[in-house]
C-alpha cells in the first residue's frame, strides 16, 4: 500500500461513508452512533427486555457475589502510536537518529537496562509516570504487537482490534464476546464504556452492557418542581408506562421511559449532590483532561458494589502523527502518563488494585522512517502495555529490528494481539481463551499477570 | 455523456413539474378513491393519525374541520397542500433577537429546518423532504452546500424520483460526501456506484461487478476550487471512462445518465423504493400484494412519488387501531410536532443540542444509510432528552402556565382538562388520563386542608406538570 | 460537547426558575451588540468563508474543523499583520473567534504547519455600512 508522501490519512478521505460503515458492523455501529449523539447519561445496550427495575439490585447481586472479582480496563490510543519515539530503542540509537532525522528525540531517558528509552513525556504524572509505574513492577511493554500482513488502515485495524478477528465482517467486539460466555444476563454495568457511545470492544450479541458519561447527567429532570411534587410526579410517570405493550414500536417506548426514571433513581446515589461527588477520587487527576476524568470515574464506580468487570475507555490525544509528531506525540503521551498514573494510584488508595488490570492499545504502529511533514505515516509493529500490581512487568515482547523491514518498509510485527488478548482472559480473567478467539490454542500465550 | 447502446427497456420519465398546475391537481385528485359514508368512518382520530403520519401532527382546530370534510378532501389536501400552494404561517423565528443565519451561525440550519416543519402549510413536502435527506443520507459538507441540496431534495419531494436521482447525482455536497467528484477514468471511485445500488435505488440483485462497471459510467466529474468561488463540481469529458460497460446484464458506452435508466428501470427498485416510503408511514411492513400494488402505480405514473404515497395515505392499515397508536416518532418529528400541536414556534436554540442528543441531528446523518429508526429511537438516554424538551416547550411557548391563573380550587378533572387543552388535546391512553388525575388529586397532600384554596402557587405547578407530562409522556412518542 | 449541552441546560433551568413571572422569556434575553456571523469551513487544505463582504464592527468566526488534522483560523489585515486568532481545533470540533474589525479587507489563514501554503487561505471584505 504506497503512501503519498504526505500526511493525511489517505483511506479515511478514500473509503466511502458507507464503506466505513461496512467496515465497522453496521447493526453495532448504528446503534453505537444513536447513542452516540447522545452525550451525558447512561445508555443501556440489552438484547432481551431485562427485568429493567432490577438492573441495579442485579449489579449489587453480582458485585457481592464474586466482591473480588478481577477487573479487566481497556485503554484504547486512537489513531496509531508510534512506538519508536514513545520506546526509543536506545541500543540502536543511531539507526533510530537516521530513520528520523531532525525529529528524533534527543537523549530520552533510559528504561532501566533494557536498552530501550522512553518518551519522555511518559515520564510526567505522579510517582514519574508511566515510566514510573514501569520501575515499580507495574507495567509490562509489547513492542511490535500489530498482526501479520498488517493493514494500514485506521478502520480495518481497528476493527480487527476491537472484534480480535482479522476479519471484514460485524462482529461484537472482544471483550462483549467474553461477556456473551461469563456475564451476568442481567447486570449492563457489567460492561462499563466511560463515554457517550458504546466501545465496539464492548458492543456483545447478548450479554447487557452500558455506556455512561456521568452518573449526574441521567434522569428525568424536570425544572422548578422538587421535594415532594417531583416524588409525586415520577411516581405519576411510572404509571403512565405500559408494561403490556404490544408492538415494536409502543415496547420500546415504555420500556425507555421506565428506565429513563430507574435509572436516574438508581444512579443517584453516585451522581453529583450539592457540590459533593460521591465518586470523587481521593488521588489528584491532571487538571483539565476528560480523559483523566473518565478514569477516575472508572476506578469509582469499579470501587462501588455495581459488578463491573469490563470497562473501556480512549484518550484523547492524537497519536496520528503525520506531521508535527514531536509536539502532538507528547502532548497525547503526557496526558496518557499523567492521567494512568493518577488512575493507578487511585485504584491503589480506594483498595481495589489488586483486582484490576489496564490494558493498553492502539491499532498500529508508524513507520520508522520519518515523513517530511515531520511525521510519520501509517506502519506496522505498534506499542501496547499491561499496567498494573499483578501486571507481568518488563519489555514482554521483543523490539523489532530497525534494519531488518517487512515489504513495505515497516517494522517486522513480533507479537500478534490476538496472543495478547488469549494471555489476558486465561491468565486474567481465568476463562478458556478459546471461546472467544478462535483457534486461540496457535497463537501461543505470554505471562501478562503475576 | 449518454452514448451508443443506452437502454431502450427505460420508461421515459416526465418530470410533473413541468405538468400545468391546476391540470396536474385535477389528475391527481381523480386518483384518491371517493369512499362513501360521510363522517362516521372519518373521525378526528383518523385525521390525527393521518396528520402525524403525513405531517408533523394535527392542531384540534385542523382535526375538527377535516373531520367535517371527509376522507378524500382531507387525502387531497394533506398531498396536494393549500390552493396557491405551501407558505409558512405565523411569525419568523427570531434566537437571541436576531433572525435565523442558517449558512453562518451554528445550529440554524436546523433550527431554520425545523421551523419549516413546525410553520408549513404543506407539511407533507417537509416530511418527505426529511425521507429524502434520509435516503441520500449526506453530511460533513459546507453548510451552503448541504442547505443548497436540501432545496434539491424539497423540490423533487413528490415528483419523479428518476428527476431527483439525477439531480443528486450531480449536487455538489452529495459528489463530495461519497468521492464522485474526483473519480476519473484513471482512478474510478466505486464509493457512489455502489450506495446508487444499494442503499438509493435497488437494496440488493446486484454484483461487484456491476458497482466496478457502473462506476466507470459515472466518471468525468472534476472539483475545482477557488479561493473566491469556493468548490466547484465540472463535468470533464477527458475524464470520463468512454469505453464499453456491462452494468446489470447490459453493455454499452454507457454514461452517466446510462446508468441512473439501468437501475430505475431494474425489477428491484420500484419494490425497494415503495417499501421504503410505505416503512416511512406505517409501522407494520407491507403485504405482498400491497407492495405489488405500490410498485405498480409508482412504474405506471413514470416513476412519481407523489401516487405512491397518496396511496399509501388512503390505505386501510394506516388507520387501524387508532386507539393505539404503534409507530415510533422519530426525534425530529416529536420536536417539530411538539411545537406545532401546541401552537408553538421556535424561538430559542435549544432543538438543536436537544435533537443530536436524542440522535437525530438535521444535516448530520451518522452515515450513508441514514438514521436506524422504529424502535431504534428508544433509549432511557433519548427518552431522558425527549423529556427535557418539555421543560422549553413549557417554559417558553404557547402552553406557558400565566401566574395565578389556575385556582387550587379546581377539581383533579378540571385541573387535567386545562392541561390538557393547553398543550393541544393529543391522543393520550386511558392509562395516563387516569395517572394524571391522580397526581392532580394529590398534589397538595402536603397541605393542610384549611389552606389549600390559597395554595395557587402550587396549582401553577401542577398545571406546568401535567402539562410537561402530556407533552412527553410515552403515549406522544408514539403516532 | 457535553460540558457545553449542561451548561445550556442549566441556563435554561435558571430562566425557567424564573418563569410565571416572566412572560416573555424567550424575547427577554440580553440583545447583544450588532455583530455578523461568519460561518468558516476548515479541512485539507482549504478554508472556506460563507460570506465574503461583512459590515463593520464585531464578526463572529464560527469555524467548523470537517478535516483530520487540526487546524486554526488567522486573521491578518492587507498589510499582514495579524489581528486576531483562533484556538486551534481538532478533527470534527468548532470553535468561535470574535473580532472587532474596520472597513477593509481581510486575510484569512489556518497558519499550523504549512496549511496556508497548501491553500487555506480566504478573505473577507468589510465594508463602511453598518448594520441597520
Amino acid at each position: 500500500m504506497p503512501r503519498s508522501i504526505h500526511k493525511g490519512c489517505d483511506d479515511f478521505r478514500q473509503t466511502s461513508a458507507g464503506a466505513r460503515d461496512r467496515w465497522l458492523a453496521p447493526r453495532l455501529t448504528r446503534r453505537q452512533a444513536l447513542a452516540g449523539a447522545l452525550g451525558g447519561s447512561l445508555a443501556i445496550w440489552a438484547q432481551q427486555a431485562m427485568p429493567l427495575a432490577r438492573i441495579f439490585e442485579a449489579a449489587e447481586a453480582q458485585a457481592a457475589s464474586a466482591p473480588s472479582a478481577r477487573v479487566l480496563v481497556s485503554v484504547f490510543l486512537p489513531g496509531g502510536c508510534d512506538l519508536l519515539d514513545a520506546l526509543p530503542p536506545i541500543g540502536a540509537y543511531g539507526q533510530y537518529a537516521d530513520l528520523r532525522g531532525g525529529m528524533r528525540l534527543e537523549a530520552p531517558p533510559a528504561l532501566g537496562t533494557t536498552g530501550l528509552g522512553i518518551h519522555p513525556a511518559l515520564t510526567e504524572g505522579t510517582g514519574g509516570g508511566v515510566k514510573g509505574l514501569f520501575e515499580a513492577g507495574k507495567v509490562g511493554f509489547l513492542p511490535g504487537i500489530d498482526y501479520a500482513n498488517p493493514d494500514l488502515s485506521h478502520f480495518h485495524s481497528r476493527h480487527f482490534w476491537e472484534t480480535g478477528l482479522i476479519s471484514e465482517r460485524a462482529a461484537p467486539g472482544w471483550l462483549g464476546r467474553w461477556l456473551d460466555h461469563h456475564g451476568a444476563r442481567d447486570n449492563p454495568l457489567q460492561g462499563l464504556t466511560l463515554d457517550s457511545t458504546l466501545s465496539p470492544v464492548l458492543a456483545s450479541a447478548s450479554a447487557p452492557v452500558a455506556a455512561l458519561h456521568s452518573p449526574s447527567d441521567v434522569g428525568l429532570d424536570m425544572w422548578s418542581i422538587g421535594g415532594l411534587q417531583e416524588r409525586q410526579m415520577r411516581a405519576a410517570w411510572e404509571r403512565m408506562t405500559d408494561r403490556r405493550a404490544r408492538g415494536a414500536g409502543p415496547q420500546a417506548v415504555h420500556t425507555a421511559a421506565r428506565l429513563a426514571k430507574d435509572v436516574g433513581d438508581r444512579l443517584a446515589p453516585y451522581a453529583e449532590h450539592d457540590g459533593v461527588d460521591p465518586l470523587a477520587p481521593p488521588v489528584p487527576y491532571p487538571e483539565e483532561d476528560e480523559f483523566g476524568v473518565r478514569l477516575s470515574r472508572i476506578a469509582g464506580l469499579i470501587a462501588q458494589p455495581l459488578g463491573v468487570r469490563l470497562a473501556a475507555v480512549q484518550a484523547d490525544g492524537e497519536f496520528d502523527t503525520h506531521d508535527d509528531q514531536p509536539g502532538d506525540l507528547a502532548a497525547g503521551l503526557r496526558s496518557v502518563s499523567q492521567s494512568l498514573a493518577a488512575f493507578q494510584s487511585d485504584l491503589e488508595a480506594r483498595g481495589v488494585a489488586d483486582r484490576v488490570l489496564t490494558l493498553v492499545w492502539s491499532e498500529f504502529g508508524r513507520r520508522p522512517e520519518a515523513n517530511e511533514s515531520n511525521g510519520t505515516d501509517h506502519g506496522a509493529g505498534g506499542i501496547a502495555w499491561v499496567q498494573g500490581t499483578h501486571a507481568a512487568s518488563g519489555i514482554l515482547t521483543d523490539y523489532p529490528s530497525l534494519t531488518d523491514f517487512d515489504r513495505d518498509d515497516n517494522l517486522k510485527v513480533t507479537v500478534d494481539f490476538r496472543k495478547v488478548y488469549a494471555s489476558l482472559i486465561e491468565g486474567w480473567l481465568g476463562t478458556d481463551a478459546d471461546e472467544v478467539i478462535p483457534s486461540a490454542g496457535a497463537f501461543g500465550r505470554l505471562t501478562l499477570v503475576r | 455523456m449518454s452514448a451508443a447502446g443506452s437502454v431502450s427497456a427505460v420508461t421515459p420519465v416526465t418530470d410533473v413539474g413541468a405538468e400545468p398546475v391546476a391540470e396536474a391537481a385535477r389528475r391527481r385528485r381523480a386518483r384518491t378513491r371517493r369512499r362513501p359514508g360521510g363522517t362516521a368512518d372519518w373521525t378526528e382520530a383518523h385525521v390525527r393519525r393521518l396528520f402525524w403520519r403525513a405531517g408533523f401532527g394535527a392542531t384540534p382546530v385542523e382535526a375538527r374541520r377535516w373531520a367535517r370534510r371527509g376522507r378524500a378532501a382531507t387525502i387531497d389536501f394533506v398531498v396536494d397542500g393549500p390552493r396557491g400552494g405551501a407558505r409558512l404561517r405565523g411569525p419568523a423565528p427570531r434566537v437571541e433577537g436576531r433572525p435565523l443565519d442558517p449558512v453562518n451561525e451554528w445550529g440554524h440550519d436546523v433550527l431554520w429546518w425545523l421551523d419549516r416543519m413546525v410553520r408549513s402549510t404543506h407539511p407533507l413536502r417537509e416530511k418527505l423532504t426529511l425521507f429524502w435527506h434520509d435516503h441520500f443520507a449526506t453530511a460533513d459538507q459546507d453548510t451552503p452546500l448541504m442547505l443548497s441540496q436540501n432545496r434539491l431534495l424539497r423540490r423533487h419531494a413528490l415528483g419523479s424520483f428518476r428527476a431527483l436521482l439525477g439531480d443528486v447525482t450531480r449536487d455538489p455536497a452529495m459528489q463530495l460526501f461519497l468521492s464522485l467528484a474526483g473519480s476519473t477514468k484513471d482512478a474510478p471511485n466505486e464509493n457512489f456506484a455502489r450506495e446508487l445500488m444499494e442503499l438509493f435505488t435497488l437494496g440488493g440483485g446486484y454484483s461487484e461487478r456491476d458497482v466496478r462497471e457502473a462506476s466507470r459510467a459515472l466518471t468525468g466529474y472534476v472539483t475545482d476550487w477557488s479561493e473566491r468561488d469556493g468548490v466547484s463540481i465540472r463535468y470533464e469529458a477527458d475524464e470520463h471512462d468512454d469505453g464499453v460497460k456491462r452494468v446489470l446484464g447490459r453493455a454499452g458506452r454507457f454514461g452517466v445518465d446510462d446508468v441512473l435508466d439501468l437501475v430505475c428501470a431494474h425489477p428491484r427498485h420500484a419494490p425497494f423504493l415503495v417499501t421504503k416510503l410505505w416503512e416511512l408511514f406505517v409501522a407494520t411492513p407491507p403485504s405482498r400484494a400491497t407492495v405489488r400494488s405500490l410498485a405498480a402505480t409508482y412504474r405506471g405514473s413514470g416513476l412519481q412519488v407523489e401516487p405512491v404515497v397518496r396511496e399509501i395515505l388512503d390505505h386501510p392499515v394506516l388507520y387501524r387501531r387508532l386507539d393505539a397508536p404503534d409507530l415510533v416518532k422519530s426525534p425530529v418529528v416529536y420536536v417539530a410536532g411538539a411545537l406545532r400541536t401546541t401552537g408553538s414556534y421556535v424561538s430559542d436554540g435549544y432543538p438543536t443540542w436537544l435533537l443530536a442528543q436524542m440522535g437525530q441531528e438535521l444535516f448530520r446523518p451518522p452515515s450513508v444509510a441514514g438514521w436506524d429508526g422504529g424502535a431504534a429511537w428508544m433509549s432511557s438516554n433519548t427518552m431522558r432528552q425527549r423529556f427535557t424538551l418539555a421543560n422549553y416547550v413549557v417554559g417558553y411557548g404557547r402552553p406557558r402556565v400565566r401566574k395565578g391563573a389556575y385556582p387550587a380550587s379546581l377539581t383533579p378533572a378540571e385541573a387535567f382538562l386545562r392541561a390538557y387543552r393547553a398543550v393541544g388535546e393529543p391522543q393520550i391512553s386511558r392509562r395516563t388520563q387516569r395517572a394524571l388525575t391522580r397526581l392532580a388529586a394529590n398534589w397538595f397532600d402536603d397541605i393542610d386542608r384549611r389552606w389549600r384554596d390559597e395554595a395557587d402557587w402550587r396549582a401553577d405547578a401542577l398545571q406546568m406538570t401535567l402539562r410537561h407530562l402530556l407533552i412527553a409522556g410515552p403515549d406522544s412518542q408514539l403516532c | 460537547m457535553v460540558a457545553r449541552h449542561r451548561g445550556i441546560v442549566l441556563a435554561g433551568a435558571a430562566l425557567a426558575a424564573a418563569l410565571p413571572a416572566a412572560a416573555h422569556v424567550a424575547s427577554a434575553t440580553a440583545r447583544r451588540a450588532p455583530e455578523t456571523s461568519v460561518g468558516i469551513s476548515a479541512r485539507e487544505f482549504r478554508l472556506a468563508a460563507y460570506r465574503d463582504s461583512a459590515p463593520r464592527g464585531f464578526l463572529r468566526f464560527n469555524l467548523a474543523n470537517y478535516g483530520e488534522d487540526v487546524h486554526n483560523l488567522v486573521v491578518r489585515d492587507a498589510d499582514g499583520r495579524e489581528i486576531s486568532r483562533s484556538r486551534e481545533v481538532r478533527s470534527g470540533q468548532r470553535t468561535t473567534l470574535r473580532v472587532r474589525l474596520a472597513a477593509g479587507r481581510y486575510r484569512l489563514v489556518c497558519d499550523l504547519a504549512d496549511h496556508e501554503l497548501r491553500g487555506m487561505r480566504a478573505s473577507i471584505r468589510v465594508t463602511r455600512a453598518s448594520r441597520g
